[in-house]
């Protein structure tokens, strides 16, 4: 048997409400152990050799704690899906490994109590084939055959397990004699050998130190003079705005914006508006080269939520690659060369790439 | 990087073999292009023989999806890497694309 186990937040509102911030709901401990954990733990129990979690939201966090691979000797692997497909949907963009074999679907939001020492391996086949059965929360689905004909078990009390729809905060879970955690629960950031595989070292701070030292001075003398001709013609405002320094402070920093006329326009293709924030890479603040400022409000908390590795820069990733203003393009580059290991000459080239760039724009 | 093109009841199956980057992607652009302009609208972009996937890449997927969203077709992603896939969930691009275990899932789901 296979086990497709969908997570479609929409289905346990009150479960993610109870996991604010950047926790993710199945996540949650219940005895120190992830709630996730006791859905696949049920799918092995049942039989399942093959175990595929279908997310509509990935978050790295599950995939980190269950890596794709083995599970208790069940196959675990992931796929991604809407937040509104439906099961047929969704079993159609897993057509092959859905008819590998009989299939049980389970839709997290309910928690499933079953008894550890109780043989659900032939839960499916208690009922005659073809049977459409009733379930009242229709958590558990269970396909007996390869056409994939959804039949709804009624998951029976001889089976020792029951169904508990988690919809308000009042509801208790039994964990009479389910399995509880081998291990210890921990972020995924402290587990072993698990760190931010991005983060920069040592080596690569001080190139973008030198880097920003080199730009200053090369860039003092032209930002002095043109400023000054700039602000007396009314094309120059200095401004300063609350920015995310990571994927979760934000702290002001300054801005300057620029006219249209010839001047402003040399002003920007040299970069002398960004000079201001180039002292930023001293305090740590901001590296010479990164992913897009983001403004420090609501929409953008939220974009930060799930943005790995968000490091803002002075030049920016979208600028290295020619793509300039914002829309999906720029968002795609950032994260993708956000979760790039950093390198020296990489970094080098990104920031020569964004200065030519800039100038030809 | 080879392009694979099979037609399938006017649905476009492209199988991408190698390395989808800004130096080759000019061809898949190319490729579709062609395609578009037979007025084929609906494209199965097969990922299995994609060793590597760069930005330059995934833009040109939601280029092409946005280009073909105005002509009521659509580009589905189907056989993903667990590295492409591993891409395009940082990227969120599982937002926007319907992505199939298998191409001919992803064929059925045009009709």
């Amino acid at each position: 048997m296979r086990t497709l186990i969908i997570i479609q937040e929409a289905d346990f509102p009150w479960f993610c409400r109870q996991s604010p911030g950047d926790d993710q709901p199945l996540m949650t401990k219940i005895n120190n152990k992830p709630f996730l954990e006791y859905l696949l733990d049920f799918a092995v129990l049942a039989g399942s050799r093959a175990i595929r979690i279908c997310m509509a939201d990935p978050d790295p966090e599950i995939e980190q704690y269950f890596s794709p691979g083995l599970f208790r000797g069940a196959s675990l692997s992931y796929s991604n899906i809407f937040a509104n497909d439906s099961v047929s949907q969704i079993i159609s963009k897993n057509m092959p490994f859905c008819r590998a074999s009989s299939l049980m679907l389970i839709l997290p939001g309910y928690f499933i109590h079953y008894d550890k020492d109780m043989d659900f391996t032939h839960m499916g086949f208690a009922e005659p084939d073809g049977v459409e059965l009733t379930c009242a929360n229709g958590s558990i689905l269970y396909c007996p055959d390869d056409d994939i004909r959804p039949m709804v078990a009624r998951v029976s009390s001889n089976f020792k397990l029951n169904l508990t729809p988690i919809s308000n905060p009042g509801d208790i879970i039994n964990l009479a004699n389910t399995i509880s955690s081998q291990k210890q629960y921990m972020p995924p950031a402290e587990i072993e050998g698990q760190s931010r595989p991005m983060a920069k070292n040592g080596a690569c701070i001080l190139t973008h130190l030198l880097l920003a030292l080199i730009l200053i001075l090369v860039q003092l003398i032209p930002f002095i003079f043109l400023s000054i001709y700039l602000t007396f013609r009314g094309r120059l405002k200095f401004q300063s705005h609350r920015y995310y320094i990571d994927n979760k402070r934000s702290v002001v920093l300054p801005w300057i914006t620029v006219g249209t006329d010839m001047g402003s326009r040399i002003y920007k293709k040299i970069s002398l508006e960004r000079l201001p924030l180039l002292f930023h890479v001293f305090t740590g603040k901001l590296a010479i080269i990164g992913t897009r400022l983001l403004r420090d409000n609501s929409r953008n908390s939220a974009l930060l939520r799930d943005f790995n590795n968000y490091q803002p820069g002075v030049f920016t990733y979208s600028e290295a690659m020619g793509i300039h203003g914002p829309g999906e393009e720029q968002e795609i580059t950032d994260r993708y060369f956000a979760d790039q290991p950093c390198t020296l000459n990489a970094d080098i080239v990104k920031l020569l790439k964004a200065l030519i760039n800039r100038l030809k724009q | 990087m080879e392009i694979i093109a099979k037609n399938i009841d006017d649905i476009i199956i492209l199988q991408l073999v190698g390395r989808l980057e800004s130096v080759s992607v000019e061809e898949f652009n190319n490729t579709i292009r062609i395609l578009t302009e037979h007025d084929h609208k609906h494209f199965v972009v097969d990922l299995s023989r994609v060793e590597f996937i760069d930005s330059s890449g995934l833009g040109a997927f939601v280029t092409w999806k946005r280009k073909l969203d105005e002509k009521n077709g659509d580009i589905r992603l189907a056989c993903l890497t667990e590295s492409s896939r591993h891409v395009i969930e940082l990227t969120r691009l599982h937002r926007l694309f319907d992505i199939f275990e298998d191409s001919d899932s992803a064929v059925q789901s045009f009709r």
